[in-house]
């Protein structure tokens, strides 16, 4: 199966069979996809369908139909990634290379929201990714920093 | 972290094994058995194209065996399954999407046996290591009309753990080399079994290693068995290989902590002073039993849990089942004896209708009375100080006292109403290793400082994480007064410099090395011309500790601690609300504060899977890992060195959590997890 998928921002044509992980056709185009337990619970290959944050490895490949992806790729020029280099910075916060990408992308799409998110909002993109390596607290000490950054770039 | 560092890592830049490529990759599949105890018969295969292989055990150009130091277990199955998910043959070839058509059409013809049933374990056919020890005299004091005795039957199961990354192995060939890409905290190990299976020397193999993150042990047991899967699989092609994720494989967790079985009995003298305990345990060691020696006797000498016991009487068995090989974990099984130990002395405090938190009070090590293996206690542990902080920061006392109210009515678990439970718990947690056997407990660290200034200092294991890295390089420049620039660290892969120490208790007692060797070069540099080489090795000859015996005092360094856990559950729902958790840890100076407390969180979060993780009850519901658990820490420092974190809290939570939900419930609990009838009330 062939299919043209907008791929961060540009149209890429992926061939694969149909019933394909979307995780496992999308990890030889980006490698900050990392494939973990295959089962939608680590949150190791999450990425954004249409600006929402999906387990990419529970999304067969026919899924990805007229879809637009964004994997991390496609945030590093974002000015929202600049905030949360920032906002981990402040906040010293030194979590695992493995995690990293998917982490970072979830704060991206709580972050690309026009409003403020609140604690809940918060707390369900930390859910979003299953690792262990860094305590809750500090995490949600460099997003909301993360979201101090995007305010003062914004607002001053 | 400098910024591009930081930068690299979460524009997720940073490689794994996943990510070796090359332009005639080969992909590797492993075909695992379904049965669980069989004979190999053969495999019928599919018509297969000619860019894809069949291997199976006969293709091994060397061992088939994995040897872990202390046991082992074969890469590929010869005649007998012995286990389901044993590794039985393995599938490569260019195109993952064909693999794994293929690996679903073939046909693995076996003839059925029945597993190791508990007939075959009562009948001692299968026992594989055993342990007796005697101490005093514990019958003689349970015969007595006055004591209070109590005895009692407990359980508990195996243990699974998330672990990330997972462990996936990748290998090129480069000339005459071999490189494994690996995940592994034990490099020297894997090259050694990639070494004995294909039949190659030392300087064939090269281990690549990547960050390994989380202090899990999974990584001294799963990369040695996936490095030499994707080698086996490259010394037959050529070619380069990588283990494909899949998600059944179950690589992502870890290796499972086996179940144990107590029989417990213990009894005080009517002033409530502990005086016996009898404990004896089986201990399931799956069907290829590894380090069960270092499990048994850890048990063994853990049996008295954080109380002064003198007359002991102890049998530990290991037995072999047909469940998967049991791995090793931070605290070994020690979360398990502490817990039914704790639950069997909460019992006999309420026996003795004394006040639980004196009674622990009164019965807990002190300085002077120490261990009944004739280790003394030469300093105060200090678990009064430990058990005053969480009871004075969480509600035990109040409860307490409501609790006893509230057991005195029979009629309360009928009216429908939910109910608090609050729990308290001690533990301590030892570095190191008891075993004898040189390729465990070893552990040394070599470091050179060169005429240009430069230090490197070789560690026999990697890390679980970076920061240690960036500590030691910090400690080095301050006490040598040179750049950090000039520091750098090798993973050694010869087996002079032994392991692991590679789990994360270890940590410490490699931090002891490091400090020991820098003080060495600094008393030195001006004297003695450069370079300077010193090599410092943890536990020698001479350590107090007699093995056959049973007596001494094997571990250079214990961390203490202490924790209350306070729970309400809803009768209606069925949810257990953990309404604070106060833990305070005497594990001496943090070595990375910002890791400690992700280690404490992580602790509670594995422990809390263990507790609730394989829970039957569809109606209860746990909470999840999205609903965070409450928890305060208090650091006591009273020690002057590091002392291990990763794996107390592991120790702490279940014994608490089970004392809370026995009271919550009316109920006393005798598994991990909870049983289906003894909830039946909820």
């Amino acid at each position: 199966m062939t299919l043209n998928i907008q791929l961060n921002g540009t149209v890429v044509e992926l061939t694969s069979p149909s019933e394909y992980r979307l995780s496992t056709v999308l990890k030889d185009q980006c490698r900050g996809i990392h494939l973990g337990c295959g089962q939608g619970k680590c949150g190791s290959c999450l990425i954004l369908v249409d600006g929402l944050p999906r387990y990419s490895c529970q999304m067969p490949f026919f899924s990805a139909k007229n879809k637009k992806i964004t994997t991390i790729e496609g945030i590093l020029n974002s000015q929202e990634f600049q905030d949360i280099l920032k906002g981990f910075k402040r906040a010293n916060l030194d979590i695992c290379d493995f995690c990293a990408p998917s982490r970072v992308l979830s704060i991206y799409y709580l972050l690309s929201k026009s409003y403020t998110p609140d604690q809940g909002e918060v707390e369900d993109v930390l859910s979003a990714v299953n690792c262990s390596c860094s305590s809750y607290d500090s995490l949600q000490r460099g997003i909301f920093f993360s979201i101090e950054e995007k305010n003062r770039r914004l607002h001053g | 972290m400098d910024d591009r560092r930081l930068k690299e890592k979460l524009s997720g830049r940073v490689r794994y094994p996943q990510d070796v490529s090359s332009k005639n990759l080969l992909h590797v599949m492993v075909l695992y058995s379904t049965e669980i105890r069989a004979d190999l018969l053969g495999f019928e295969l599919p018509e297969l194209p000619q860019d894809v292989f069949f291997i199976t055990s006969k293709d091994i150009p060397g061992k088939n065996w994995l040897d872990f130091g202390d046991g082992g277990m074969p890469l590929l199955a010869e005649k007998e399954i012995s286990y389901k998910g044993q590794p039985l043959a393995l599938i490569y070839g260019p195109r993952l999407d064909e693999l794994e058509g293929f690996i679903d059409k073939i046909i693995v013809k076996t003839e059925t046996l029945p597993p190791l049933s508990d007939l075959d374990i009562q009948e001692s056919k299968a026992i594989s290591y055993e342990r007796r020890i005697q101490e005093g005299n514990s019958e003689g004091i349970f015969q007595k009309d006055e004591n209070n005795v109590l005895e009692d039957f407990f359980e508990t199961t195996e243990q699974w753990h998330f672990s990330f990354p997972a462990p996936y192995s990748s290998c090129q060939k480069e000339g005459p080399r071999y490189i494994i890409h690996s995940i592994t905290q034990w490099p020297w190990m894997v090259q050694k079994n990639v070494c004995s299976t294909l039949k190659l020397r030392k300087d064939q193999v090269q281990i690549k290693t990547y960050p390994c993150e989380n202090s899990q042990d999974s990584k001294l047991f799963i990369p040695i068995q996936t490095s030499c899967i994707v080698a086996l699989a490259c010394f037959l092609s050529k070619k380069t290989t990588t283990l494909t994720p899949y998600p059944t494989d179950g690589l992502f967790l870890s290796r499972g902590r086996g179940s144990i079985q107590y029989y417990l009995k213990a009894a005080t003298n009517t002033q409530g002073d502990l005086l016996a305990l009898k404990i004896d345990f089986s201990f399931d060691s799956g069907a290829w039993p590894i380090w069960e020696k270092e499990w048994i006797d850890k048990i063994c000498f853990a049996s008295t849990a954080s109380y002064h016991c003198r007359n002991v009487e102890i049998h530990g068995k290991s037995q072999p089942t047909n469940n998967p090989p049991t791995g090793q974990f931070p605290d070994s099984a020690l979360s398990s004896v502490f817990s039914m130990i704790e639950l069997l002395m909460n019992s006999l405090a309420l026996q003795c209708k004394g006040d639980i938190l004196q009674w622990k009070k009164k019965n807990i090590l002190r300085k002077g009375n120490g261990f009944f293996t004739g280790a003394l206690l030469t300093k105060e542990p200090g678990l009064d100080k430990l058990i005053d902080e969480v009871v004075e920061r969480s509600d035990f006392k109040r409860k307490h006292s409501s609790y006893q109210y509230q057991s005195g009515r029979d009629s309360h678990h009928s009216l429908g109403i939910g109910s608090r439970g609050i729990g308290l718990s001690t533990a301590y947690l030892p570095s190191g290793f008891l075993t004898n056997n040189s390729d465990l407990y070893g552990a040394a660290v070599s470091l050179k400082l060169n005429q240009e200034g430069q230090l490197s200092i070789s560690l026999p294991f990697q890390p679980g994480h970076k920061q240690l890295y960036k500590y030691w390089a910090l400690t080095a420049s301050e006490m040598l007064n040179i750049d950090q620039k000039q520091i750098q660290f090798l993973i050694n892969n010869q087996p002079l410099l032994a392991g692991p120490g590679t789990l994360g208790r270890n940590i410490t007692v490699i931090n002891q090395l490091i400090l020991n060797g820098l003080q060495w070069i600094n008393k030195r540099r001006f004297r003695d011309p450069l370079p300077l080489e010193v090599t410092r090795r943890y536990r020698k000859k001479t350590a107090k500790w007699n093995d056959s015996g049973f007596t001494g005092n094997p571990f250079q360094f214990l961390s203490w601690g202490a924790m209350t856990v306070e729970l309400m559950t809803d009768e209606e729902t069925g949810y257990i609300d953990i309404k604070q958790i106060h833990i305070a840890l005497d594990t001496g100076p943090l070595m990375i504060p910002s890791l400690a407390s992700s280690v404490v969180e992580r602790g509670l979060r594995q422990a809390h899977n263990w507790l609730t993780g394989s829970f039957q009850i569809p109606r209860v519901n746990f909470p999840g890992f999205k609903d965070r658990i409450p928890f305060n820490v208090f650091w006591q420092r009273s020690q002057s060195q590091p002392r291990s974190l990763d794996g107390l809290v592991q120790i702490l939570y279940p014994a608490a959590f089970l004392q809370a939900l026995s009271q919550a419930t009316g109920q006393s609990q005798h598994n991990i997890p909870p049983l289906s009838q003894e909830r039946s009330n909820l």
